[in-house]
């Protein structure tokens, strides 16, 4: 297992208590997806994971570490982490944002130039015109995917994305998620994703954890969480979807119909 | 106003430099403490709100009291520190404010993106939040600039050298060509600087080093070659091992006496003649012009400056603290025994007027009026008298309208320089006249009569500190004046130059020659 969530609570000052109780594995190359309305926790536990907060109770391994007892900035730079809109350093170049993480795990700086290539290749960006521009100077999904690089540019084999194509336009978003299922295809990193779209983590995970309340209710296969939903919960976050689906398959009958 | 200009740029490298080196290490101080408070600040919302309460309420003391303060704070202290310790003061406010505004308004996203790409706390500080509030804070540094650079021509009535010697001079001689120097030259280096800096900020903004690199460098050359002309210009002239030997035969040391005034004519010219008097005995001397009325006396209190002349009634009200006047002779015993007493000032001796406050009318107007005393005042339906802004504030005024009952009477506060044209061109009906002033002569007023005894005695003095007292030679060189210069003669020689438009030198001469005739 390249991470283990056990028992991981998360009470926050004031006592609300956002993650209760919650575990769950990922394997090497494994995609998971954590699910649920906003406020349910799925953020929370992802932050605890590369400690951007601290867990109030609980353990994380990783690759059979306790976290606790690394040093969080140390831990933080073998962990990618891709956030919701795009987290780009606006004063600094596409090439200088890749950059970064390298940097501070002191890569000399051929090494570096010639790592940025690689990634801005493997996120389908071509190096030579996207180098040297600032973030002001792409589209959003451009953003996206310089995001993307960034978190994959020191190699780490876990990724953490937070609503990772949250703020796309659909058409944007659609090749965005293509292109990132084929990249780690073919890498083959470990990735924990948070999303409130069920019909995403359906596509994209190959295991969903749907949470409610900070609690995970139900951690299946997208195959499993269709066939069997443990939880009313969990059918209701999958009807919608599915309502969506139906009705347009129904649409695109009717207008076959009509020619 | 050209024929002034060479003279003016004569003094130009002393003023500008002690401008320059005042207001830059003012500015480089405020930046030490703001930026690293505004960091500390920024992430501490208990320490943000005292911070820039404390400097905002800094900034609203007016910067010439907020300078004045510092004498007595440093115990006398005066020149360069108070006026230093004030313009950082000052200088904090602005950058303080912007970094914290700068900082707090850094997208908490791309904070957290530093953090999640493991940055710790201080590479975030570095590479990311300092950088992204870079022109919030350069703002800041270029207001602050601004500020201090205008705000040091306040430094000079606590005795720091800066472009306000032209400024307080000049408005007191009616010198207005050097006041406008003054102005244009504080108002020059402040944009010059401000440029300066706006130039290395766009340098580094556009990513062209080079650019700011020449900004930066010509941001610490101009300073520096202006500092290092300024060094070279006042190195004192070589002197031959006879003066010295002089100097310690006639019990004059090494140490330069030091000759303080406060900023208005007469003081500059007697100034210049206890100057004269000084290295005529081969002692060397040194000059503190324009200095505030207590920051003087603080001074010679410290020791920080040796010799200058004062008056009795300001020395018996503001130092002593009495409020009701007595008469002179009796003024001036209690004046120099207390001195002595509570500071081992010695009171050498009277020069020999008096420069008292006196109701002065025109004489049309004391005519067609007919008053000839103060009591003659509470008769007329309406009056409106000018006087410098201490006077209104001093006991003696209140004394004044009691004993004469002068009620509804319209008060002008304006500065001394131009009260006298007020009464002449009947802006104002009376003025506060300093008896001794030039003008009461040329501009043919009359000083009215004070039967009850409101206005207490001025009586100039020549004062010396402690350490002075303890040279003989000093108190030796000075005693030819005293006694030797009555009021007609003061008068005259401030009427050289104030109504006559000579130097201050010219004045001195006329009195140092008076009394070799005598």
């Amino acid at each position: 297992m390249i991470l283990t969530v056990d028992q991981l609570e998360k009470t926050y000052r004031g006592g609300f208590r956002a993650v209760r109780e919650v575990s769950f594995a990922v394997d090497a190359r494994e995609v998971v997806a954590l699910v649920g309305e906003s406020g349910c926790g799925k953020t929370t536990t992802l932050k605890c994971i590369n400690r951007l907060l601290e867990p109030s109770d609980g353990r994380i391994l990783i690759d059979n570490e306790d976290a606790a007892d690394l040093d969080p900035v140390a831990l933080r730079r073998r962990i990618g982490w891709v956030m919701q809109g795009d987290g780009l350093f606006p004063h600094m170049s596409v090439a200088e944002n890749i950059a970064v993480t390298p940097q501070l795990l002191g890569w000399d700086a051929p090494r570096i130039s010639k790592r940025v290539d690689e990634v801005l290749d493997l996120v389908r960006l071509d190096p030579a015109q996207y180098r040297d521009r600032r973030p002001d100077q792409l589209s959003g999904g451009q953003r996206q995917r310089v995001g993307v690089a960034r978190a994959l540019a020191a190699g780490s084999r876990l990724v953490l994305m937070d609503e990772p194509f949250g703020a796309l336009d659909p058409i944007t978003r659609d090749g965005l998620r293509t292109d990132f299922m084929d990249l780690q295809t073919r890498i083959g990193f470990a990735a924990v994703m948070v999303t409130h779209d069920m019909a995403e983590a359906l596509l994209m995970a190959d295991r969903i954890a749907v949470m409610h309340a900070g609690e995970i209710v139900q951690y299946d296969t997208p195959k499993a969480l269709l066939n069997a939903p443990a939880h009313p919960i969990v059918r209701q976050m999958l009807e919608s979807p599915l309502h969506e689906a139906d009705a347009v398959q129904a649409l695109k009958a009717a207008a076959v119909r009509d020619v | 106003m050209f024929e002034a200009l060479p003279g003016l740029i004569e003094t130009l490298p002393a003023y500008l430099g002690g401008h320059m080196r005042l207001s830059v290490a003012a500015i480089l101080a405020a930046l030490a403490i703001s930026l690293p408070l505004g960091i500390l600040a920024a992430r501490n919302g208990a320490i943000a709100s005292p911070a820039l309460g404390i400097a905002s309420v800094l900034q609203t003391i007016p910067a010439l009291a907020l300078l004045a303060l510092m004498v007595p704070l440093l115990g006398g202290t005066i020149g360069f520190a108070p006026a230093f310790i004030a313009l950082t003061l000052y200088g904090v406010l602005p950058v303080l404010r912007n970094t914290i505004v700068g900082l707090q308004g850094v997208d908490p996203v791309v904070r957290e993106a530093a953090r999640g790409a493991g940055m710790s706390d201080w590479q975030s500080l570095m590479r990311v939040e300092l950088p992204l509030a870079a022109p919030a804070i350069m703002a800041g540094i270029r207001t602050a600039t601004v500020w201090v650079v205008g705000a040091a021509t306040l430094a000079t009535p606590v005795g720091a050298t800066s472009l306000g010697n032209y400024i307080f001079s000049g408005l007191q001689t009616r010198n207005w060509a050097a006041v406008i120097f003054g102005c244009l030259c504080s108002a020059g280096l402040a944009l010059l600087l401000d440029q300066l800096i706006a130039a290395s900020e766009r340098g580094l903004q556009s990513g062209r080093r080079r650019g700011a690199l020449a900004s930066a460098l010509a941001l610490i050359l101009i300073p520096g070659l202006i500092l290092a002309a300024v060094l070279i210009n006042t190195r004192a002239p070589g002197e031959g091992a006879y003066q010295q030997e002089a100097r310690l035969a006639s019990g004059l040391s090494d140490d330069p006496v030091i000759v303080g005034a406060k900023s208005f004519t007469e003081q500059y010219i007697l100034a210049e003649v206890i100057e004269r008097q000084l290295q005529a005995a081969g002692a060397r001397t040194d000059r503190r012009d324009n200095l505030g009325s207590t920051v003087v006396f603080d001074a010679l209190r410290s020791g920080e400056i040796d010799v200058y002349v004062d008056y009795t009634g300001t020395l018996w009200a503001n130092a002593m603290g009495e409020e009701t006047p007595v008469a002179r002779h009796r003024m001036y015993a209690a004046v120099s025994s207390w001195l002595y007493e509570s500071a081992g000032i010695v009171a050498l001796g009277r020069l020999g007027f008096e420069n008292a406050y006196g109701f002065a009318v025109t004489a049309e107007f004391a005519d067609t009026q007919n008053v000839a005393s103060i009591a003659d005042l509470a008769a007329l339906p309406s009056l409106s008298v000018g006087a410098d802004p201490e006077f209104f504030a001093r006991n003696e005024w209140e004394r004044t309208r009691s004993l004469y009952d002068l009620t509804g009477v319209e008060q002008r506060s304006m500065d001394s320089a131009f009260m006298y044209d007020a009464v002449r061109n009947e802006a104002v009906d009376v003025i506060t006249a300093y008896t001794s002033d030039g003008r009461v002569l040329a501009y043919d007023l009359v000083i009215l009569d004070d039967p009850r005894g409101a206005l207490p005695p001025y009586d100039a003095v020549i004062l010396l500190s402690a350490e002075a007292a303890r040279r003989p030679a000093v108190a030796r060189a000075l005693e030819p004046l005293i006694g030797a210069v009555d009021a007609d003669l003061m008068r005259e020689a401030n009427a050289v130059v104030e109504v006559e438009r000579g130097s201050v030198s010219q004045a001195a001469t006329l009195i140092l020659e008076r009394i070799e005739a005598q």
